[in-house]
Parts: structure tokens; C-alpha cells; sequence
């Protein structure tokens, strides 16, 4: 029953690409933050802040 | 990723923080940041935060103003000159980690939700320094953005972010003209039957999912439990959610071995 709503759904998603521009971005905590004199991420507010999500493979 | 590195350094002092996140493991990730040579901030996403945002494929980048909106998304190679120096204006060239003297005071408010404090504190600068105004005009601009985050999700319907985010801001905005919206926001909610309702469902969505499942008989118990709670709610912001959620479980499920 489920699965025309899922395909639908699927076929959807790339709208999610630009679904958060406007958005609050999430106040999450982040582990280990390393080569910035920031303590916390809380730290970077009021700067314009890019935000690139790696992998090191 | 060199292009993170010529970013960081022709932008930095103009008011940009190059940050890459990642879920991988420390020990890889160290060697690879090494041997890149990258310069740049780095942190560990170990809350979900990707999976909160709908990040789909590594690499994805994100650009967050100084009111903290996002303000673009997209692939890295998206990210030029011409997008990075059209949101620049406005954003702090002195960061708040070099906020020293009483600015430290306005800082350590502003962190502590204390906006109040933190405005007040900024006033009291303007007077002899005029980075107190700047200070000011940050803190206002993201207060600003918070309250008004909150009114946006209670009315497409993410009651549960309005009532807990108000909740946990009303605290820091004694006196403020702020404080009137924001508890505005909660005693609309705790009047409204229909608005606890959908805060509780989507409360009920938070708490069948709060484990990740490793079989698919676990994905399909999220699946079946979710289907019921969704009875009734098609076309409502809860029951996108479910619905997200449910073709989240679906591909997870698919790519389980057991």
C-alpha cells in the first residue's frame, strides 16, 4: 500500500536540494573541533559561515 | 578541497569561516587533513546533523549567513567568488573568539541565550567604543532570525520546534519586545487542542525512531508503527514528517543484509 507513495516520494527528492535555504541552520553538537580558535561552533555566529560535509575517501 | 584553502585564507579576515564536517572515523580522517594540507576548521558530525539537513551525497555544501539562515546549498563546486562576496555584507570581520575586553561580556550573554543581557552589555560598549553598536546589531539580527524561525515552523505546522524553541528563548529575553512574540508562541499552542496534538504526534514520530535499526524486521516494526500514527494526518506538516521517514526507513531497509 505504501509503495506508490514511496516512489512517489523518491522521485520527489531532489526538490530537497534547495528545501533548507531560508531555514534556521540546526544548532547541533559537533565533536572534536580542530584548527579553529573557536571553542564551539556558537562561536561562528554573525560570520558567513560555509559549511562543506567530506569524506576522506 | 584546495579550493577550501584559498577560501578560507582570501576571506577570512572579510568575515567568512570555512568549517568541513565529517562522520567518518578520527583516525582517517587526521591523516587525510594532513596530507591534504588543509588549513581550515574541521569537526566531527556525530548528532546526525547531514541526516537533519537531508544531505544525500558527500560531498554537499552549505552557506550560513551572520543571522544564521541558510542562504544556499548545494555542491562544493557551486561555491565561487561571486556567491561568497554577495552574502558577505553585514557579517562580523572579528568573530566572536577574538571578542575581547567587555565585548567578552556581550559574548558570553549572547552564547548563554541571555540576549537581553547581551544587548545591554553591548549599549553600555556603544558608549565609549562603536564595535559595541556592531556587537548590537549582531545579536539583534540573530535574535531576530531565531524569533522569527519560530513563528515560521508554527505556522506550516512544526508545532514541536515552535513550543520547545520558544520555550528554551523566552528564557534570555526578559524586557525585550521579543519576549511578547515568542510567548505568544507558547500559550497559542497550549490553548490549541489540535496544536498539542500534532506536537504529540510528532513527539510520538521522535520516539519510534529514536533508535536506528540493523534488520530489516526493525525497519519494518518503524514502518508498520509509523503507518498507524500517520492514520489521519496525510497532508498535515506531521504527516510529511512520517512520511519522510518512512521512505527513510524503506532504502535503509534495502540496503541491510539481514
Amino acid at each position: 500500500m505504501f509503495l506508490p507513495l514511496l516512489l512517489a516520494l523518491a522521485a520527489a527528492s531532489p526538490r530537497a536540494e534547495t528545501e533548507r535555504v531560508g531555514t534556521l541552520f540546526p544548532s547541533v553538537p559537533l565533536e572534536g573541533l580542530a584548527q579553529s580558535p573557536a571553542g564551539a561552533i556558537e562561536e561562528y555566529a554573525g560570520r558567513l559561515v560555509l559549511i562543506e560535509f567530506f569524506a576522506y575517501w | 578541497m584546495p579550493h577550501l584553502n584559498e577560501l578560507d585564507e582570501q576571506y577570512r579576515d572579510k568575515g567568512l569561516t570555512v568549517l568541513a564536517l565529517t562522520s567518518e572515523g578520527a583516525k582517517r580522517t587526521e591523516a587525510w587533513i594532513e596530507a591534504k594540507g588543509a588549513k581550515f576548521a574541521y569537526a566531527y558530525d556525530r548528532g546526525g546533523l547531514a541526516k537533519q539537513l537531508g544531505v544525500r551525497g558527500i560531498p554537499a555544501s552549505f552557506l550560513v549567513g551572520p543571522d544564521g539562515k541558510i542562504v544556499w546549498q548545494g555542491h562544493p563546486s557551486g561555491v565561487n567568488d561571486a556567491l561568497v562576496t554577495k552574502h558577505l555584507e553585514g557579517a562580523l570581520t572579528k568573530p566572536l573568539y577574538e571578542w575581547d575586553g567587555a565585548a567578552k561580556k556581550i559574548k558570553s550573554a549572547f552564547l548563554d541565550g541571555q540576549f537581553g543581557k547581551a544587548l545591554a552589555e553591548a549599549a553600555k560598549l556603544a558608549e565609549k567604543d562603536p564595535f559595541g553598536e556592531e556587537a548590537g546589531r549582531i545579536v539583534r539580527q540573530v535574535l531576530e532570525s531565531r524569533v522569527a524561525s519560530l513563528e515560521a515552523a508554527i505556522e506550516k505546522g512544526d508545532v514541536l520546534t515552535a513550543y520547545e524553541g520558544s520555550k528554551a528563548l523566552a528564557k534570555g529575553l526578559k524586557g525585550l519586545p521579543e519576549q511578547e512574540r515568542v510567548e505568544a508562541i507558547t500559550k497559542r499552542i497550549s490553548k490549541d487542542k489540535e496544536l498539542r496534538a500534532q506536537m504529540k504526534a510528532q513527539e510520538k514520530v521522535l520516539k519510534i525512531t529514536a533508535e536506528t535499526p540493523r534488520r530489516k524486521k526493525e525497519c519494518d516494526a518503524q514502518m508498520d508503527a509509523l503507518k498507524k500514527l500517520l492514520k489521519g494526518k496525510e497532508g498535515t506538516f506531521v504527516g510529511g514528517q512520517i512520511e519522510a521517514k518512512v521512505l527513510e526507513l524503506f532504502q535503509l531497509k534495502s540496503r541491510l543484509q539481514f
